[in-house]
């Protein structure tokens, strides 16, 4: 058995200089004092890190912005709790993240309720004990009755926020709100109207306009055809351009560019503040009003940690801290009381149940069939005609 | 000499093996994963073609419009970037590396500052509307300049200059200037030097700068859709949405392969071209 010096020496710390033994050090030399401050640092450090909550790193996909809520009142941080956030501009992404290694290395999504149903159909998601999610008994007793978020009894997903996409125009130069999503293709506004690369908004919209049906993602496929007959010549004949993103639709209602389009609520805030007034308004056909989530990924590494965020999304003051910022819809009823005036404006919480009713119809859009029934157009037939129609 | 050649293979692994694990390698996997398909959000191992032949029957229009606006704006660029390489080069004196690096310079600006410096010279209410309005020549706005293929090409080209600046430029300063001067006294005209001298000096730099930035501008979506307007888009957009969206990497990677393969060809019909038209003559 080889003694503590030998195992030293043999590992070469340690050198022989004029009959003296030396021990090797990599980097400058401490003195005695030096070295009792360094050992009382660390232990001291070491003491202040046994006295703090155990907490981890918890890794976010979704949404930019959505993680607030668990920032609100430095919330994530008194737990111990890091956020490694990485943004989506596409539900679709966190989807491919999940597919391709996702399962047991991440641990929150922000699935709209349509994309909750098929995460959760594709074993992507973890079913929610409620039981750890205390907040879940402040939600507006709609968002507990979403269809895609509990399923077999089992809920999948919190319901985070929610928003309305609209139709929107300057009432500069159309001053008589629009009353339907047809008045795009009046010839006085020619070369003003504006899209959004935004697939599911813009389908889901055209479709409620074209077809009629409130529940726009279960339509046949020569329906679907007609949306994106209906589309393409609206693009070819009436678009000015199809926005890239919502920001740039609002620098394009700001200057002039484009006076009517699909847009989004949060618009109206940021055109408000270029100086700009650009109004919203929920054409007769109705529109589509998506519903956010937040999900924990199958094999989330991080349970504990993200149980406790999921809770603290949903909680009045994450809900209200988020909404503020993101000038989305809130689903916790105690955190209405806590919003500003800006955001009540564009977002009605005055009774959502109804609002819903009368916009889509009662329930928030599920997404198109994954798999071919029937006559059904499914996913892939949107995906595809999306392509077509970006290519037209 | 073994031994010199040994040392030299030595030293030569590094890059080698930075250029497979960073380059090469990615690349197979997803040459690879070009024949298989997806299924249900999952990619399944296969051996088919149904991902190449989707490439034609379905983006080909969109893949023939990448190439041609990438070709046009890669001309362009390479025929400016000649310019004012020559002009640094041959006129500007002690000027020339200064001008060279000022060129340089605007690559700080960053892409999408560009994309926004362009969308605000060229809207509506931008300074070029304006100074045209101003001057009497419009009575309003000209739409056409922002979204639209014209503003695609004036934007890409911006920023693909100084790109391809400097290859020509490179080029044109290993030109000997007694080659010239000999050619001069011994009677060769200007378009004969210009031809025989400088364009066979410049060929290998002319090629890099229009390679650089055809594949550059065939890869990019971003442009497109920022101010090409409706109907400008490329196939960048679509190569990006299979792989960020649809999850489908098989027909994202025939995709990219495919418009790789046809930017090859070409550079490759360009360099031929450029060979041919300045091949020394006996």
């Amino acid at each position: 058995m080889p003694t503590l010096y030998e195992k030293i020496k043999r590992a070469g710390l340690l050198r022989e200089e004029g009959g003296m033994v030396r021990l090797r050090t990599f980097g400058p030399s401490l003195t005695r004092r030096q070295f009792g401050a360094l050992a009382a640092g660390a232990a001291g450090a070491a003491a202040l890190g046994a006295g703090r909550a155990q907490g981890g790193e918890v890794k976010f996909m979704g949404w930019q912005g959505y993680e607030e809520a668990f920032a609100a009142n430095g919330f994530a941080a008194s737990k111990d709790i890091t956020i490694a956030p990485t943004y989506q501009a596409d539900n679709g992404q966190a989807m491919t993240a999940i597919a391709n290694g996702g399962v047991g290395s991440m641990d929150i999504v922000t699935p709209d309720t349509g994309y909750t149903r098929v995460m959760a159909e594709l074993d992507m998601l973890e079913p929610l004990d409620i039981s750890r999610i205390p907040n879940w008994d402040g939600l507006d007793p709609y968002f507990k009755s979403i269809d895609n978020i509990v399923m077999d009894g089992k809920p999948y997903a919190v319901p985070y926020a929610w928003t309305i996409i609209p139709l929107m125009y300057t009432p500069a130069t159309i001053p008589e709100a629009p009353t339907s999503w047809m008045d795009v293709m009046k010839p006085e506004y020619k070369g003003k109207v504006g899209l959004t690369n935004d697939m599911i908004s813009m389908v889901a919209n055209f479709t409620i306009a074209v077809t009629g049906k409130k529940q726009a993602t279960i339509i046949s496929k020569a329906e679907l055809a007609e949306v994106f007959a209906f589309m393409t010549e609206l693009k070819k004949t009436q678009a000015r351009t199809v926005a890239a993103s919502y920001g740039e639709l609002t620098d394009l209602l700001a200057s002039g560019e484009v006076w009517i389009a699909q847009g989004w609520v949060p618009v109206q805030l940021w055109a408000k503040e270029k100086g700009a007034d650009v109004r919203w308004t929920i054409p007769k056909e109705g529109a589509f009003c998506p519903i956010d989530c937040m999900a924990m990924v199958k094999g989330s590494p991080n349970m504990d940690d993200t149980y406790t965020l999921l809770d603290a999304a949903i909680s009045p003051e994450g809900q209200a801290h988020a909404a503020n910022i993101n000038a989305t819809g809130v689903t916790n009823a105690a955190a209405v009381a806590m919003l500003s005036e800006e955001v009540l404006e564009i977002q009605p919480h005055d009774d959502i149940a109804a609002f819903y009713e009368k916009a889509t119809g009662g329930q928030p859009l599920p997404l198109w069939p994954l798999e071919a029934d029937g006559d059904l157009a499914t996913l892939d037939d949107v995906l595809d005609a999306w392509d077509r129609f970006m290519a037209a | 000499m073994r031994q010199a050649l040994r040392t030299a293979s030595f030293q030569l692994l590094p890059g080698l093996a930075i250029l497979a694990g960073l380059f090469l390698l990615p690349l197979s996997y997803f040459f690879v994963v070009s024949f298989w398909q997806v299924r249900t959000f999952r990619l399944r191992p296969d051996a088919t073609l149904e991902q190449y032949a989707r490439v034609f029957t379905e983006y080909g229009s969109t893949l023939a419009w990448t190439l041609a606006i990438a070709t046009l704006i890669a001309t362009v660029t390479a025929a400016i970037a000649f310019a004012y390489a020559h002009y640094c080069r041959f006129r500007a004196g002690r000027f020339g590396d200064g001008l060279i690096f000022l060129s340089l310079v605007t690559l700080f600006g960053g892409y999408l500052a560009k994309i926004y410096m362009w969308k605000t010279i060229l809207g509506g209410t931008g300074a070029l509307n304006s100074a045209l309005m101003a001057l009497g020549l419009t009575s309003g706005p000209i739409p056409a300049l922002l979204f639209s293929p014209f503003a695609v090409i004036v934007t890409l080209t911006h920023y693909c200059l100084p790109l391809a600046i400097l290859p020509v430029y490179g080029a044109l300063r290993g030109l000997d200037d007694t080659a010239i001067e000999a050619a001069r006294d011994l009677g060769a005209s200007g378009p004969r030097i210009f031809r025989d001298l400088i364009l066979a000096q410049a060929r290998g730099g002319l090629t890099a700068a229009f390679a650089l930035t055809l594949v550059i501008t065939a890869a990019d979506y971003v442009t497109p859709l920022m101010v090409g307007g409706p109907s400008s888009n490329m196939i960048g957009l679509f190569i990006q949405s299979q792989f960020g969206n649809r999850l489908n990497s098989p027909l994202g990677s025939a995709m990219a392969f495919v418009t790789i393969a046809c930017c090859g060809l070409i550079v490759l019909t360009l360099s031929l071209t450029l060979r041919a038209l300045t091949r020394p003559r006996t």
